[in-house]
């Protein structure tokens, strides 16, 4: 779409000016808040006290070492990659099975699936966590890879299907009965036929649990009890609670919790924002 | 049906099902089961070791009437609409004008876009110590830039000040999670047809003028998700008060919240309760839910009506 640009009078320069101005000073604000927690994380305690805004007068990396050494964040960052990437392959996997399903056999029990599986987002999560909590007790669930596992799988179910079928239902029919003609079996068609074609859905699905679970707090502090299990998140929790004013350190710890998403937002900025706002209207 | 799978209807019938039991078992067990006993549970008298029991709808009774509990709900429930409000007021304005500047295509726009939309991808209990460098007393950015321009006065302990807390949670908030609403603000800028905003932007004098009386109302559609998206989000509100001022929302409880108060009702000991109390819990994640179903339709009904007006 085109927008009528500034007409070159001098007013509208002005105003296109003033029109900037805000957006720039509040970006830059953000971004040396952003610059500041890692610069913080590389001063020495004394260097920091002493100047705590500016740059550091000997980089350092030991604050990154304690953190990673000393404060378990090796551990925690280790717990919570295991977490992270064993639930989006599960969820996956089987959204993408339930989704292959409704949006591609034409069954009425599929359409009812379907709005099943849509209930789900009239339900928060604080309505069914405690039962939740109380079932996966009883499982021996609780306090365990699996028990998370298992648990994001599930709510990343209704909206990872939502969005699948609506992309399944726009892919054309044609090139399943070619495979079908060819004497494929269903499974080797949604392996060989729909799941390459539908790497731009399975991406945003990916981003939208992927960040989802590496931020989620509220899970890890209901189900994790022991230190060994406990995920990023709930690791930045008990590290201030023990080290409350060892700033760089803390400092060094925010760091590490953001570097994998800042990297993979660095590689395909676009399409995390896409699946982001995506994700933010279920 | 298609008539080329009629053949072949029994075998994949078969695959058909096989495709979606893993998602109907797995979203069966973990979500929906829980889901349904959760209003049983509201019914029981239960600490969560032992049998539960039955005592009807005696938990909502407690709730609005026992003396020891109604005043902790209704001032959390006050603090939730509070940054629903604060936030609204706050977010509204500087999310359609980041939109509007990102739409006119502002020097640098995608630079501002990625940096504003950043935080989105930070977990909140990382936001919530990154806000740290600004409000911390003694090495926050806050203290030390009054300190510098002769403000000594003003010098605070931001983040122990009870009058102060929920506005300052707020705008830690909004700067974690202003990029959606931005987004959806430039999706909707981008959708109106070309022109009709350019009839828009013959009339009006100034930048300013133009938007309010001729874009904003074209955003009706992006400002009805994006109140009902605050709404949710300010009743769901939970991670950030945990993170910096504890599961009592301190100080002095001043910003305890309904997530605070459903979570030590149901996971701790505090609040002079016995022990844990599953079914007051459960009957506390209800009535959220109620609020949540209620408001948002009722907020859903009276803004797109304003929608088709235009």
């Amino acid at each position: 779409m085109k927008i009528p640009s500034s007409n070159g009078k001098s007013g509208s320069l002005l105003s296109r000016a003033a029109l900037a101005f805000p957006i720039a000073f509040y970006s830059l604000i953000s971004l040396i808040l952003i610059v500041l927690t890692f610069v913080s994380a590389l001063k020495s305690d004394a260097d920091f006290y002493a100047n705590p805004i500016g740059l550091p007068s000997r980089w350092i990396f030991a604050n990154f070492e304690k953190a990673w050494v000393n404060a378990n964040f090796s551990l925690y960052f280790k717990n919570s990659i295991i977490i992270t990437a064993l639930s989006l392959v599960f969820i996956l996997i089987v959204s993408s099975m339930a989704a292959y399903a409704i949006a591609r056999f034409k069954y009425k029990l599929g359409g009812m699936a379907y709005i099943y599986f849509m209930l789900g987002f009239m339900f928060p999560l604080q309505l069914y966590v405690l039962p939740m909590f109380l079932l996966e007790r009883s499982l021996g669930l609780l306090n365990s890879y699996a028990g998370l596992i298992v648990t994001y799988t599930a709510t990343a179910q209704s909206f990872s299907i939502f969005l699948m079928v609506g992309f399944f239902r726009t892919l054309p029919v044609e090139l399943e009965e070619a495979g079908r003609l060819d004497g494929a079996s269903d499974f080797k068609i949604f392996r060989s036929v729909m799941m390459p074609l539908s790497a731009p859905i399975l991406t945003t699905v990916a981003i939208l649990n992927l960040v989802g679970i590496w931020n989620d707090f509220f899970l890890p502090l209901v189900f994790i009890q022991s230190n060994e299990l406990r995920t990023v998140p709930l690791g930045l929790i008990s590290f201030y609670g023990q080290y409350n004013s060892n700033y760089p350190m803390l400092f060094a710890a925010l760091a590490i919790s953001i570097v994998p998403i800042a990297v993979a937002y660095m590689l395909s900025a676009k399409t995390f924002v896409k699946g982001m706002v995506s994700g933010a209207i279920k | 049906m298609k008539s080329g799978m009629k053949a072949q209807n029994r075998r994949s019938f078969r695959t058909f099902l096989l495709f979606l039991l893993p998602a109907v078992l797995v979203y069966s067990m973990i979500i929906v089961y829980p889901m349904l006993s959760s209003f049983y549970y509201s019914l029981t008298e239960w600490s969560g070791l032992g049998k539960a029991r039955f005592i009807g709808m005696n938990n909502y009774v407690r709730l609005f009437t026992d003396p020891n509990i109604y005043p902790v709900f209704w001032r959390a429930l006050g603090h939730n609409f509070y940054i629903f409000a604060l936030t609204l007021i706050i977010q509204t304005p500087l999310a359609l004008y980041f939109a509007y500047a990102l739409d006119r295509k502002v020097r640098g726009h995608a630079i501002y876009r990625n940096v504003i939309f950043f935080p989105v991808l930070i977990s909140t209990v990382t936001v919530a110590f990154m806000s740290l460098i600004v409000f911390e007393p003694n090495i926050g950015l806050l203290n030390n830039l009054l300190d510098k321009v002769g403000l000594e006065d003003w010098v605070q302990p931001w983040l122990g000040m009870e009058n102060l807390i929920l506005l300052i949670l707020v705008l830690i908030m909004i700067w974690k999670s202003i990029g959606v609403n931005m987004m959806l603000y430039l999706a909707n800028l981008q959708s109106i047809p070309g022109e009709v905003l350019e009839a828009a932007m013959m009339d009006g004098a100034t930048e300013f003028q133009k938007f309010r009386k001729m874009i904003f109302p074209l955003l009706a559609p992006s400002f009805t998700i994006n109140v009902v998206l605050t709404f949710i989000g300010s009743i769901g509100t939970f991670d950030i008060v945990y993170a910096i001022a504890g599961e009592n929302g301190q100080p002095n409880f001043s910003a305890d919240v309904l997530g605070t108060f459903y979570y030590r009702t149901a996971f701790t000991q505090t609040l002079g309760l016995q022990s844990s109390d599953m079914g007051l819990a459960t009957a506390i994640a209800l009535v959220m839910f109620f609020i949540i179903l209620v408001v948002s339709v009722i907020q859903l009904k009276l803004l797109q009506k304003r929608e088709l007006e235009y």
